[in-house]
């Protein structure tokens, strides 16, 4: 009982980061229909950022009061901000010319951009895993004899408060309105008067600075990374995406969290190695019996 | 660009307007204008162009040609900034935001205004002319009728307040008594001041309330005269009013 609370909290930790990354690829999944693979890039690169920020800022080992609260903040909001700049740099060199073209040229275009963010992040940093440091002090809380790590609490909590944001944004105002208006149907948006450029960069500003957030956090949290972590990340934030119902935000989520306990589980009871079959047997289980995901591919939907 | 007081120009003025899908020419240098204050409608048979003709209008389809709306050259514009000039326009098949509610819908139709009293007067405006949209406010779009959908698309073009509004086909598989009511409203709305360019199979009833009309036949212009010389005139009625759902 003991040890399957600690995968339980293992796996939400874990899932926290993957619900992170499959927000961005279910929302421009929504808004053009590309799965964009070079999401998960996208997320080691926040790491990086976070990395280079935390250095420049003198930052090598544990942080305490308003120092803490001071570094974090511009590592965590500058990863963002500059992976957003990126995916809306992507979406912009890449993607733009192709948005009328078969659904193929966009896909094997996305896989080319992941190929270069990875070749570019490996001359950065190196082919082998670097050192994060371990900003986050980690006191540990007993809950029914589970220790659960400050740094687990704060990134469940951003992650839940990221995702809560971005429904009240999308569902309550008025450019989350022209976003759920240009996923549904781009001619009749643009016929309302909305900039459908504009509209789709800011789902690439919003879903990229997301990632980043899931990089600042898991660079913290492992602290390690490594310029191919985003291959397999991605690949399950996507899969979390796609067992969710792709194009559904709050199925994203779930899928993340979901991802995250199975991985954890399965790790725990048949060993790492099973981890990921354990993980892809039951998508292909849930698209067999539920093609549309568990909360269906209802387009920025709320479940 | 600022709107040009007197250029000699109509509200709408398209001159030589060809457009290609693909290298199959659907439209060959076609011509027509709309003066303010005028209700025209563009007639012609399955795949004769008229949709064409408003979504190039409305940037939506690329053209060679030109394209003038109150002396504005629409070539240089994307779709949103035309919708912002005043040129409005419900299109094909109604294409109303099923997954959201009639408000938003309607909230969309405004999306360039952001003074939200604004709104509020714009959407009692369009509640007051279909009362059928009041009661169905919160309800999610897709879930209306036929009809109900059609003056959702009519009400939510409203919502932009056009100077022009491009209807394209709004009395499709409408029942005769909800025909008569949107062809009522196309009438109060021009009395009011809204240039009209209307899209209709139903021709005998377009051309009742038209002050001109144009026909267009596989892509080209066929006729162009006033709404009562049209009704009148053997070869139209013969190829294209007879064509016209009786009842
Ligand atoms: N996206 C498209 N791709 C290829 N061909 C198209 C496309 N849209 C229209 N066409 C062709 O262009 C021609 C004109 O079509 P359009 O839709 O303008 O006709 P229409 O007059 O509106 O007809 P209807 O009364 O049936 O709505 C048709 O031959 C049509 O097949
Ligand atoms: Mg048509």
């Amino acid at each position: 009982m003991h040890e399957f609370l600690a995968q339980l909290v293992n796996g939400i930790s874990l899932g926290g980061i993957y619900a992170l990354i499959a927000l961005g690829y279910t929302m421009v999944y929504g808004i053009i229909g590309l799965i964009n693979f070079a999401h998960g890039d996208v997320y080691t690169l926040g790491s990086f950022f976070a990395l280079t920020i935390l250095t420049a800022l003198g930052v090598s080992g544990e942080l305490h009061g308003v120092a803490l609260v001071v570094d974090v903040a511009i590592a965590l909001i500058g990863a963002a901000l500059l992976c957003g700049i990126v995916g809306v740099l992507i979406e912009r060199l890449a993607y733009r010319r192709l948005r009328n073209a078969p659904r193929l040229a966009p896909l094997i275009t996305a896989i080319g951009i992941s190929f270069i963010l990875e070749n570019v992040m490996q001359i950065w940093k190196g082919p082998a895993p670097v050192s994060f440091p371990a900003v986050v002090p980690n006191p540990s809380v007993m809950v029914a004899g589970v220790a659960i790590g400050a740094q687990q609490f704060l990134l469940v909590g951003l992650a839940v408060v990221m995702m809560v944001a971005l429904q009240l944004f999308i569902h309550n105002t008025r450019l989350g309105r022209a976003m759920r208006a240009t996923a549904e149907d781009r001619d009749a948006a643009q016929l309302m008067g909305i900039n459908i450029n504009r509209t789709i960069m800011l789902t690439f500003l919003i879903g990229s600075a997301l990632a980043g957030v899931a990089g600042f956090v898991s660079g913290v949290y492992y602290q390690s990374t490594w310029f191919f972590n985003g291959f397999g990340a991605g690949l399950k934030a996507f899969t979390a995406a796609v067992l969710g119902g792709i194009g559904n935000i709050a199925g994203a989520m779930l899928g993340g969290f979901l991802i995250g306990i199975i991985e954890s589980f399965a790790t725990w009871k048949f060993g790492g190695q099973w981890s990921n079959v354990t993980v892809f047997a039951i998508l292909i289980l849930v698209l067999v019996f539920r093609p549309s995901g568990l909360l269906g591919e209802a387009v920025f939907e709320r479940a | 660009m600022s709107p040009s007081t007197s250029s000699g120009q109509a509200l709408l003025e398209v001159r030589d307007l060809s457009v290609s899908y693909g290298g199959i020419r659907a439209l060959r240098d076609v011509s027509l204008r709309v003066e303010e204050g005028e209700i025209v409608a563009l007639l012609g048979s399955n795949g004769a162009g008229k949709t064409t003709t408003l979504r190039a209008a409305s940037g939506l389809a690329p053209y060679s040609g030109s394209v003038f709306f109150d002396g504005n050259d629409l070539r240089k514009c994307s779709p949103d900034q035309v919708v912002r000039l005043g040129l409005g326009h419900a299109p094909e098949g109604r294409r109303i935001f099923t997954r959201m509610t009639v408000r938003e819908n309607l909230a969309l139709g405004a999306y360039t205004v952001r003074s939200n009293s604004e709104i509020e007067r714009r959407l009692a405006f369009v509640v007051e002319t279909f009362p059928r949209l009041e009661e169905r406010l919160s309800q999610s779009a897709g879930t209306l009728s036929g009809g109900e959908q059609q003056m959702l698309a009519i009400g939510r073009a409203l919502m932009s307040a056009p100077r022009l509004l491009m209807l394209d086909e709004p009395s499709l598989g409408l029942a005769p008594i909800v025909v008569q009511t949107i062809f009522g409203v196309i009438k109060s709305l021009n009395e009011r001041g809204t240039t009209i360019l209307l899209v209709e199979q139903n021709a005998q009833q377009a051309l009742r309330i038209a002050n001109r009309g144009y026909v267009l036949e596989t892509g080209e212009m066929r006729f162009e005269d006033t709404g009562s010389a049209l009704l009148e005139n053997p070869a139209v009625a013969q190829a294209y009013l007879g064509a016209a759902p009786i009842g």
